[in-house]
């Protein structure tokens, strides 16, 4: 196979003596591309036949989505040419990588942090995660996965785009800090079938096998199934470092392991998704006063939807939407306490929803963009239960349902060519008697078509879920607390974007988020019980700064910036988990005359404060991938080493962290340096 | 597929380099051949004005074309400020930043001699004359055939056999 890809690419042949040095070569190429750049441009185009042009190949992640500029946030957006360029594993991996966000992992799950808020405890409940326009956010916890326990493959998404600010007044609740959309490729993307097998440190091994088409009679077809075996590390933890918890070591007890499942077929108006997925992961934390070191400790994560789409242009004026879906989440989590005896208790959720939207886009009034819609929600179980296996007890057995509708228009009025109004409401309402009304102003000024102010006012809430409702075990030291309000955000933004030519993009944001009734875990000084209350007031302003540069030939550099103050407002305190610092770099670059493709991204976190009060320190992360595309006929090769320089960080574990004899953990140390290599083979 | 691409990159060295191409370089040489192989009517602007509308995604790609003789007119570039100018240019560039504007600027050029080209997935079936768009990594044009013939352009029939689709009148 690789003689083949010689025998195409001599320029491979001449530099692959060079290869030791590919590093260096990676981070130097700017200039490298600077002078390979006027081998193009010095190649007249316009005298081609148009036959020929149309067989040449373009670099096409070089767009910027530009109507971005007109949309009412300061969007972000990662591409699959991204995530192959990076060499990205999970939606966490891309989501680090975004101007202001940052993930926290505490070995079991991954939580997304933005503008200086990820609050123990919540399973990304605050950000609304959406997959080709269907919310995944389940009915229990409304939690939104996003690493190894995550929906959909990777390798399948087209692009993410990140909307922050509070997105209520279109998407209704949880979408508080804003709206992840993910949009999955076609069939027509792919093109025939691929396999992808990939293997990493800690005995890591993934496959995945993908057929996409589109036939002549327009039927788009994607279907994909995905494995992935991690065995990973032996972890040692110093806060349980006694020679009666084998000294500190959770052995085999990192081990992660998911199924994927995901098609997609759509026919004219219609398209069809199903996916389908299953994660299994040991918790070497003996989080939530477990026994340190037991191998039945394993948390399983299972997701499931069907959505049907109808998407029409029945005039020139109008857009139909509508959607119709069924979801379904389930988690079995097996933990070992110490009562004694030492006893297997389980936790088991089960949502079930199903429901239905209709928007209608209208363009029929001139230089008003109209946009109506409906949405209905069915939560038929919320159910939520805990029992002891052996011997059988059951501490909780909770059914419940609920039923949410929510109605809404926004208006994007042109009052000229360079001035638009933007304005929005939505109202919901739910048969556990929350009301929201959430309105969004947005004004926006393109002081020339380069340059692009936004004046941005928003609301958003976050109704109770269930488990904060409802999640009290006999005999534990929880009490419910039916009277549980909506959370309500607040939130004002000034953003500046600017655009020279199509190769350089700058984006700065001002931004003031003020949150009401935070629902915070408490202790009743009554009765001594802890209890899920509205008390918390919170406070967050900052300033985000990015700014893209490409240059002919596919070479790419993004940098941002971000400086937060997240506060709790009665107290003045800086809020837990929330860095003042994130900057971040992306570089990528082709070279060994275009075969191979460099992409390294260098992630800088400043320090954050623990819910217990301690400190994790600063870090700064890098990555460095390669990949070549073509690296012989139809095979791709991509190899990538994770923290590159090894760096010991840790995230902020939440206070939840403390085993059955108290031991708190006072940090998480994540990965040191790892690899992967992956190769995909085309038909 | 990869026969024609090794065959080409015998005869064309630089094409050996893949991937190399700028999107916006390819569209701009595309453009180019648009204005070359259109015909317009006795009533359309004087001069070859090739006009931008929104955010300008070719960088140099497209000034490298000034001074280009297109019908023995010399070829020059302009960029718009309101669709208002339109009427004076032979080509109309919409750029993907105006697909939201799309119905409002194809009202204000309607039935006017201005080959309009936009650079955006499914425009032709909006009604636009020449939609750009990208399929597997190539640049592909779809036309609306009604579009041009109201407007009185001919376009030269080896345009419209390269094209992908063409969506004739009902």
């Amino acid at each position: 196979m690789s003689k083949n890809a010689i025998e195409r690419l001599p320029a491979f042949r001449r530099t692959a003596d060079c290869l030791r040095s590919a590093v260096i070569s990676a981070l130097l190429a700017v200039s490298a591309t600077t002078t390979a750049a006027p081998l193009d441009s010095q190649q007249d185009l316009t005298a081609l036949p148009m036959e020929q042009l149309l067989n040449l190949e373009v670099y096409t992640a070089s767009k910027f989505t530009q109507k971005v500029s007109e949309a009412p946030s300061a969007v972000s957006i990662i591409t699959a040419a991204d995530i192959k360029a990076y060499g990205y594993r999970t939606l966490a991996d891309i989501l680090k990588s975004i101007r202001g966000m940052y993930v926290t992992n505490d070995r079991n799950y991954s939580y997304v942090g933005t503008r200086g808020f990820s609050r123990p405890g919540d399973y990304n409940s605050r950000v609304l995660l959406l997959l080709d326009g269907y919310r995944l956010n389940d009915g229990v916890y409304d939690g939104a996965l996003v690493g190894t326990e995550a929906i959909v493959d990777v390798d399948l998404i087209d692009r993410v785009e990140f909307v922050p600010g509070p997105g209520s007044a279109i998407y209704g609740g949880n979408a508080f800090f804003g709206v992840l959309n993910i949009i999955t490729k076609n069939g027509k993307n792919i093109g025939g079938a691929e396999v992808s097998g990939e293997a990493a440190s800690f005995e890591t091994r993934k496959g995945r096998v993908t057929y996409g088409n589109r036939s002549e009679g327009g039927l788009d077809v994607l279907l994909s199934a995905s494995n992935y075996r991690s065995r990973g590390e032996n972890l040692f933890f110093p806060e349980f470092n006694d020679p009666a918890t084998n000294n500190g070591v959770a052995r085999n007890l990192d081990y992660d392991r998911y199924d994927q499942l995901f098609t997609k077929f759509s026919y004219g108006a219609y398209s069809l998704d199903v996916a389908y997925s299953e994660r299994t992961k040991g918790i070497p934390t003996a989080s939530f006063q477990q026994v340190f070191n037991d191998p039945r400790s394993q948390t399983v994560d299972e997701q499931a939807f069907i959505n049907l789409k109808y998407y029409d242009k029945p005039s020139t004026s109008l857009d139909v939407q509508a959607s119709l879906y069924y979801g379904h989440y389930a988690y079995a989590g097996d933990y070992v306490y110490d009562y004694p005896p030492v006893t297997v208790n389980r936790d088991e959720t089960r949502s079930d929803w199903w429901g239905g939207e209709l928007r209608l886009l209208s363009t029929a009034f001139d230089r008003h963009k109209v946009i109506y819609g409906a949405e209905f929600r069915n939560d038929v179980h919320r159910d939520q239960s805990n029992f002891d296996r052996d011997p059988f007890a059951s501490f909780l057995d909770d059914h419940r349902s609920k039923q949410t509708y929510g109605v809404y228009a926004q208006d994007e009025f042109s009052l000229s060519d360079s001035w638009i109004l933007n304005a929005g409401l939505r109202q919901d309402h739910s048969t556990e008697d929350e009301t929201a009304t959430n309105p969004r102003l947005a004004v926006i000024h393109k002081f020339t078509p380069m340059t692009t102010a936004k004046l941005l006012y928003g609301t958003a809430f976050r109704a109770p879920n269930a488990y904060e409702k409802y999640y009290v075990t006999d005999g534990s030291q929880y009490k419910a607390n039916p009277d549980l309000k909506p959370e309500k955000i607040k939130t004002y933004e000034v953003v500046l974007e600017h655009y020279l030519q199509n190769d350089f993009r700058f984006t700065g944001s001002v931004f003031s988020y003020k949150i009401d009734n935070l629902i915070s875990l408490t202790l009743d000084p009554a009765d001594g019980l802890f209890v899920f209350r509205n008390i918390d007031a919170a406070e967050a302003k900052g300033i985000e700064l990015e700014a893209e540069r490409i240059w002919s030939g596919g070479t790419r550099l993004r940098a941002s910036y971000s400086w937060q103050l997240a506060k709790d407002s009665a107290t003045g305190t800086r809020l837990s988990n929330s860095p003042r610092h994130l900057a971040k770099m992306n570089f990528t670059t082709p070279f060994f005359g275009d075969v191979w493709r460099a992409g390294t991204e260098i992630q800088y976190m400043g320090e954050r404060t623990t819910p217990r009060g301690g400190k994790v320190s600063d870090f700064t992360v890098m990555n460095l991938t390669l990949t070549a595309e073509r690296f012989a006929r139809n095979l791709e090769v991509s190899a990538g080493v994770y923290n590159l320089f090894d760096k010991k960080y840790a995230d902020p574990p939440s206070t939840e962290h403390f085993d059955s004899l108290f031991r708190y953990l006072d940090q998480i140390t994540q990965d040191g340096r790892s690899f992967r290599l992956k190769l995909t083979y085309r038909y | 597929m990869q026969r024609l691409t090794l065959i080409l990159a015998l005869f064309f060295p630089f094409l050996a380099h893949g991937a190399a191409f700028s999107e916006y370089e390819l569209k701009a040489a595309f453009v180019y051949n648009f204005a070359s192989f259109t015909d317009w009517p006795p009533n359309a602007a004087p001069g070859m004005s090739i006009c931008v509308i929104g955010q300008d995604p070719f960088g140099r790609a497209l000034d490298a074309l000034e001074g280009k003789i297109v019908k023995g007119q010399n070829l020059t570039v302009r960029r718009l400020g309101t669709i208002a100018e339109a009427r004076t240019c032979r080509v109309l560039f919409i750029s993907a930043s105006e697909a939201d504007n799309l119905p409002r600027l194809l009202a204000a050029v309607k039935d006017l001699p201005v080959l309009t080209v936009a650079d955006m997935e499914d425009a032709a079936h909006q009604g636009v004359m020449i939609g750009l768009a990208i399929d597997n990594q190539r640049i592909t044009f779809e036309i609306n055939a009604s579009a041009v013939h109201n407007a009185d352009i001919a376009l030269s029939s080896r345009l419209l056999s390269l094209a992908r689709n063409v969506y004739s009148p009902p």
